[in-house]
């Protein structure tokens, strides 16, 4: 076979390959949006492809049965702003503190933070809980969000994403020009470092709004409920045969996120990428 | 007037004798203090969040604490890890945990793998578009995804049975049948391997690539290439993605929670080691036994991770140490 023909081919294969994958993973999520505006009637009759006009009968249902979407979206964007907020600043503020400085024990401190990242939450959960039902904290969000001020593998991403950006010479020149040191950091290295910055902040965002686990566990009134929370409720006995409603809460939770990613997949991508080079 | 060099000399050795019982000059002083300070809101967090419920949970693993009956709290000693010896449930869920893994650990591998080695190929258009579609799943909500395939896997709607039939065969109850739920189970998991895709196409992109010109040049054929350059170059990444699944299937639980409704079933073969975990602790109020399972899955992950990292020195190659 001539060698042209051969790697046409062979690219023919790859992308009729990589096209039906694609469809086999994207075929979920599009049938999720599609379903969410058909009538549950519709969805019994069989698989189908195309929007119909549900949508609001559908949200009438779940408003029926008393599951609040805007309520449970709210909350759930609280959580993830304010975890995201958390999260970056004091991620940022560790790194720069063991990036700029040199003080006794930070080799063994950052050690000790890499370890950290492997501890499962599962050890501390249970002591956790008893400390925030002690506190009064269980059915709050600042039990939620506050953990995150000592997060682990953020501290990791923002210290190399610092060493990356850092320039010595304007942390020396805000000093010679009387910065404080903790002004130096808000207002030259912050700024500098806040395309790292943002892009850990799109990971702590959708890692907050699609934490399940803790928020179940730590959060017991319905009126406080995240997203994936009413989500988990879907499932029970009050939906069973309103399907065409199931499909509308579960694309509210996804809709969100889709879009999020659809407007940052670049950061993202490359932040993972990052991630796993760095080693 | 001009500045005299000497003059800046003996200023700089006027500091140098400043030197206090540290050893450090009072900038490097100064210094060293703001390290701290800067480092303080973490480490305050840590002890709150993190060390104190550790040692609680600790604490917890040698009583019978439960917060229905908190007074009555006594100590146990051991006999919560005695316990568990026993314990048909805890065996069953190490068992369902390390069958799952065993399945999906080399599954998802070779399918992020292959899904890989096909983005990244060398005459492929539109490698973004794929990579970012591709990646996509991982970022939904487990929960949301998990009834979504609940619906995709439906024994008489889903379109996975109405798509065999058409063919004449009639699927199998997916998540009710124990020798269906682990292929569902991975199956499901294989949607959300987009971190796994894209770290080891990160990996892949970072091979330099006079190293591919010149095994063309030596005549390696496509299949050695990848065995003796892509899998070497890349074996830093495979150990990083290799130690997260096999804590992951330790940490497994929001999946088989939604999709099972929290039973476990079919006869308890969803029944991982964190959802035992997560029963004892809170649907049985058990948090003394819970706290022990706990630390036992804590030294599981440990040890796995240790044993990992012992063997990877025979596998994992790191370009860097060795042009040192």
């Amino acid at each position: 076979m001539n060698p042209k023909l051969k790697l046409n081919l062979q690219r023919a294969l790859i992308y009729v390959f990589l096209v039906i994958l694609l469809i086999i993973t994207l075929v979920p999520i599009w049938m999720l949006m599609v379903n969410a505006t058909r009538s549950t009637a519709q969805i019994q009759q069989g698989v189908g492809f195309w929007p119909s006009v549900y949508t609001a009968s559908n949200y009438q249902i779940l408003l029926d049965k008393g599951l609040d979407l805007p309520r449970g979206f709210f909350n759930s964007f609280i959580i993830a702003i304010a975890t995201t907020a958390v999260t970056v600043y004091f991620s940022f503020l560790t790194a720069y503190g063991l990036v700029v400085y040199e003080f006794k024990g930070k080799k063994q401190l950052y050690n000790f933070i890499l370890i950290l990242v492997m501890i499962p939450m599962q050890l501390s959960i249970i002591g956790f809980y008893h400390y925030m039902s002690k506190l009064g904290l269980t059915d709050n969000y600042l039990s939620l969000i506050l953990p995150s001020i000592a997060a682990a593998g953020a501290v990791y991403f923002a210290k190399s994403y610092l060493e990356s950006v850092i320039i010595q010479d304007l942390i020396d020149a805000g000093r010679v020009d009387g910065a404080s040191e903790l002004g130096i950091f808000h207002n030259i290295m912050f700024p500098i470092a806040a395309p790292g910055a943002f892009t850990l902040g799109i990971f702590s965002f959708v890692g907050a709004w699609n934490n399940f686990f803790n928020a179940y566990i730590l959060i017991t009134t319905r009126d406080k409920y995240t997203l994936p929370m009413l989500v988990q409720t879907l499932r029970g006995d009050v939906y069973r045969h309103e399907y065409g409603a199931i499909y509308l809460g579960l694309a509210a939770s996804v809709v969100p996120i889709i879009i999020i990613y659809f407007l940052f997949s670049r950061f993202i991508v490359s932040g993972i990428s990052m991630g796993a080079v760095k080693e | 007037m001009e500045l005299s060099p000497v003059a800046v000399n003996t200023k700089r050795i006027d500091t140098v004798k400043k030197r206090n019982r540290n050893g450090l000059t009072p900038l490097e002083h100064e210094r060293e203090k703001w390290g701290y300070l800067f480092l303080s809101p973490w480490l305050l967090g840590f002890l709150l969040f993190t060390l104190l419920p550790i040692l609680a949970t600790l604490v917890f693993s040698m009583t019978d604490y439960s917060p229905v009956n908190a007074e009555a709290t006594t100590f146990v000693g051991f006999s919560n890890f005695a316990t568990m010896l026993t314990d048909d449930k805890m065996w069953i869920s190490l068992w369902v945990t390390i069958r799952y893994a065993v399945l999906a650990i080399p599954v998802s591998f070779i399918f992020g793998l292959v899904l890989a080695l096909l983005v990244n190929s060398k005459h492929l258009v539109g490698k973004d578009v794929f990579r970012t579609l591709f990646y996509m799943p991982s970022m939904i909500p487990v929960v949301a995804g998990a009834l979504v395939w609940a619906g995709v896997m439906n024994t008489q709607t889903g379109w996975i049975n109405v798509t065999l039939k058409t063919v004449g065969i009639t699927g199998p109850d997916w998540l009710g049948e124990v020798e269906w739920i682990y292929p569902a189970l991975v199956l499901i998991g294989l949607w959300g391997l987009g971190n796994l895709m894209l770290t080891l196409l990160a990996g892949m992109q970072g091979v330099p690539n006079e190293l591919y010109e010149a095994a063309v040049i030596d005549g390696a054929s496509g299949w050695r290439q990848f065995r003796h350059i892509t899998l070497p170059m890349i074996s830093p990444v495979v150990f990083y993605n290799m130690t997260l699944m096999l804590i992951g299937a330790f940490k497994y639980f929001d999946l088989a929670y939604v999709l099972k409704n929290g039973t476990g079933g079919p006869s308890d073969a969803t029944l991982f080691y964190n959802l035992n975990l997560y029963k004892n602790a809170f649907t049985y109020n058990l948090m003394g036994y819970a706290s022990a399972l706990a630390w036992v899955l804590f030294l599981i992950i440990l040890i796995l991770t240790i044993l990992l990292f012992v063997t990877s020195g025979r596998w994992v190659y790191y370009a860097a140490e060795v042009r040192k």
